[in-house]
Formats: structure tokens, C-alpha cells, sequence
């Protein structure tokens, strides 16, 4: 149970779990804010780019959760 | 009869432990949502006291065993289960006085571990599953999310850093609404079942239940999952005080790295199969966040009157536990021991709930709504 390979390994996920978490989802918020940002300036380009950009980082969040649920219940 | 009479005071004292457990971890769960406004208290407590609700039927894999590995679980009697939640809620109740956050898994185990030497003696206890089911990881889990959520932070910062605040404040608050109801569910999942595990065992040894493979009777899941989420709507305002806000004052984003970092460990050890303590995690978390952007920013005395309480966690709770297994056994043990301690307990709690403040409106509310 806690053998040194196994509090290697919580301490490898945990930090890439939780650092990717809080980075993938301020990346769509950013994403989110800047495609915001280019439909009211017209951009259509830009907006595109920005929206799609989102829609991935958000569904990456959204993937994560429904992970986490699924490891809850048959943990 | 009399058998029956100990079990249902073993059965009421788990409920009550579990109530108690509730409403200590609220915090964990509510704390910075409120603080950084993502929901109103009220709202807060309420999403979460539903989801611990729901998280208590998710999953019902029932180990029938409390500090298992810890203790010699074949000397377990139900007078000894009973010494250590009466540890273990004198614990929480203790830490809960003061606003301190605490593990009320390691008061659990604190309590059945002290009342177990007083019962057995010390051979009764295995150290290495102690160091390793409950030292190693309680050094572990505020270290880890103390490093995970400083450095989400450092990114979280750079990313969004030059963004207009508006929008990316909503997107925060939007975001602890899902971490913080995940922890809820996650919490009632993991939490309950301890209490789930603690009737089990004794409707077992009562012979209620078929020693192998028992089957949980409904009204154990149910009753489980009311008292944790009735004690976590009743909500620990003093320990959400302490976690929310006198730790450091902290922004959505802020907020959002602690409860989303925090989340992340606890799902991903417990998903490797290394439980790590909700409040260590969160508790971490949240000195992480503030520390990143200025160690002056993290108010330490009160971060070391939590690693105090940390630490004192399992030898109070063990003390607590022992005389109380103590007092049983001088009583004359069976039933009448637990009988007197709960009348014991009674007093306590009258004492305590006469003079305690006026609890509405908590301080958090206040400081929210200004």
C-alpha cells in the first residue's frame, strides 16, 4: 500500500492530474474570453480558431470529471 | 436484550460520528466557493449536503472493517468500536470548537487505536500499517497539494493573466461550482461508507448479518447517508471560517487551483489506491495558492495551529478512546459501560451547544454578502 513505488506514482498523477487540470481549464476560459473577444471585433478567423480551441479544452474538463465520477463509482 | 441495547448505542454513536464528520468537512467542500463568492453559504452547503447525499449510494463496496490493518482486527469487540467513535467524535468536536480543520478518518482511527491498547495492549497495534496507512500519507497529501496548487496557480496566472478580470473571475466561480461539487460527492462516497462499515460490523457481530459476505441492508445506507448530509447542510461555519478566508484572502482563481488541485489528488491517489486525508489535501491546497503569489500573503500561525492539530489528531483521539473504553470497563463493561459514557457524552454536548453563540448569521455570510 504504500510502498515507495506507489507514493511515486500518487505524488506522478497527482502533480499531472492536478496541474493539468487547473491549466487546461484556465487555457478554455482563455480561450473562451479571447473568441469572445474576435466575434465583437468581427474577426471570423480568429473567432473560429479561438472557439474550436475551447470547445477542446472544455470537453478535455468535461472528460476529466466524467473520468473522475466513473472512477468513483467502481473504485 | 442486552446485546440488542449495544448494538443500537454502537449504531447511534456511528450516526453520530458520522454527522460529526459531515459538518467538520463541510469546509473542505464549501470553503472557497463561498469565500471567492461562486455561491451563496446557504446555496454552498445545501449542493453539497445533496451530493454527499447521492455520493453515499454510489458505490457500496463495504470492507466490514475499520483500521483495517492498523489494529489487530480479530480483537475488535464492539465496546472497543464504540471507545474509539466516542474518540473520534470528542475530536472532531474539539477541532470544530476551535475551527480547526482535521482528519475525521485519523480521529477514527486515532480513537479505535486507543481504545484497542487500552483494551490489549500496545502488541494490539501494528506500527508499520500505522506509519503506513496514516503517517506517511498525512506528510504526503498537504505537501502534494501545497505543491500541485502553488504551481496550477503560477500557470493559471500566466495564462490568463492579461485578460479582462471580468470574465475570467465567472469562469472560476464556474469551476469551483464543479470541483467543489465532485469533493462533495467524492467525500459522501468515501465517508460514508466508514459508517456503513462500522454498522455492518456490528450487526455481524451481533449476528445479525452472515459473517461472510454480509449483505448491507438498505436502512444502513440510508441512515449513513442522511447523517453525513444532514451534518454537512448544518454546516461548520467556524472551520469554513478558517479554511475560507483567515488562512490567506484569495481570489476565483485562487480558489479554483486549491478546490481543482485538491480534487484532482484525492481522485487520482484514490484511484491508485493511496487515500489521502480531503482536509490534508484541501488544507494544503489553499497555503499553496496563497504562497505562490506571496508567502506573505498565507497567514503561517494559523497554518501551524492546523499541523498542530494534525498531529495531535491521533494521540488525542487514542486518549480520548482509551478512557472512554476505560470508563465502560470500570462501569462493568457489556453494556452498562457504553450507557454511562454516553450519558456522559450527553452532558458534554448540552454544555457545549447551551454556550455556543448565536450561530446565524455566520461570519463568512456576512463577510460574503459585504
Amino acid at each position: 500500500m504504500t510502498s515507495g513505488e506507489d507514493l511515486l506514482e500518487v505524488i506522478v498523477i497527482g502533480l499531472i492530474a492536478g496541474v493539468g487540470l487547473s491549466t487546461t481549464f484556465a487555457l478554455a476560459i482563455r480561450s473562451i474570453v479571447e473568441a469572445g473577444d474576435a466575434r465583437r471585433a468581427g474577426a471570423g478567423g480568429r473567432f473560429v480558431q479561438h472557439a474550436a480551441l475551447a470547445t477542446v479544452f472544455v470537453v478535455v474538463c468535461i472528460g476529466a470529471v466524467g473520468f473522475a465520477i466513473y472512477s468513483m463509482i467502481n473504485h | 436484550m442486552e446485546t440488542d441495547l449495544l448494538l443500537w448505542l454502537v449504531v447511534a454513536a456511528a450516526l453520530a460520528f458520522d454527522f460529526t464528520n459531515g459538518f467538520h468537512d463541510t469546509a473542505n467542500v464549501v470553503a472557497t466557493s463561498i469565500s471567492t463568492r461562486a455561491l451563496r453559504p446557504r446555496l454552498a452547503i445545501l449542493i453539497a449536503a445533496v451530493l454527499n447525499f447521492v455520493g453515499a449510494f454510489l458505490s457500496l463496496k463495504v470492507a466490514a472493517t475499520i483500521a483495517s490493518g492498523i489494529v489487530d482486527s480479530g480483537s475488535i469487540t464492539l465496546q472497543i468500536v464504540f471507545a474509539g467513535l466516542v474518540g473520534a467524535i470528542f475530536w472532531n468536536m474539539l477541532t470544530w470548537w476551535f475551527g480547526l480543520p482535521s482528519s475525521s478518518s485519523h480521529a477514527l482511527i486515532g480513537g479505535v487505536v486507543g481504545a484497542m491498547i487500552a483494551a490489549q495492549g500496545f502488541s494490539a497495534v501494528h506500527g508499520d500499517g500505522l506509519l503506513g496507512k496514516v503517517v506517511v500519507p498525512a506528510l504526503v497529501a498537504p505537501l502534494l497539494a501545497f505543491t500541485v496548487a502553488g504551481i496550477s496557480i503560477l500557470i493559471v496566472y500566466r495564462i490568463v493573466g492579461r485578460l479582462r478580470p471580468g470574465p475570467v473571475t465567472r469562469g472560476f466561480r464556474l469551476g469551483q461550482i464543479a470541483s467543489g461539487s465532485l469533493l462533495a460527492l467524492a467525500h459522501g462516497t468515501n465517508d460514508a461508507q466508514k459508517t456503513m462499515g462500522i454498522i455492518t460490523l456490528a450487526l455481524v457481530a451481533h449476528g445479525s448479518l452472515n459473517a461472510v459476505d454480509p449483505e448491507i441492508p438498505f436502512w444502513v445506507v440510508f441512515s449513513s447517508a442522511t447523517a453525513i448530509a444532514l451534518g454537512t447542510y448544518s454546516g461548520g461555519w467556524r472551520i469554513i471560517r478558517t479554511m475560507g478566508s483567515k488562512i490567506i484572502k484569495m481570489d476565483a482563481a485562487q480558489g479554483f487551483a486549491a478546490q481543482g488541485s485538491g480534487a484532482a489528488v484525492i481522485l487520482a491517489a484514490s484511484h491508485v489506491g493511496f487515500p489521502l486525508s480531503t482536509t490534508h489535501v484541501i488544507s494544503g491546497g489553499v497555503v499553496g495558492a496563497g504562497a505562490a503569489k506571496r508567502l506573505s500573503a498565507v497567514k503561517w500561525g494559523v497554518a501551524g495551529n492546523m499541523a498542530i492539530a494534525w498531529i495531535l489528531t491521533i494521540p488525542a483521539a487514542g486518549l480520548t478512546g482509551a478512557v472512554a473504553y476505560a470508563v465502560s470497563h470500570l462501569v462493568g463493561g457489556g453494556t452498562r459501560g457504553p450507557v454511562a459514557v454516553c450519558a456522559v457524552i450527553a452532558l458534554i454536548l448540552l454544555y457545549l451547544l447551551r454556550s455556543r453563540r448565536t450561530r446565524t448569521p455566520p461570519p463568512i455570510a456576512d463577510e460574503a454578502a459585504a
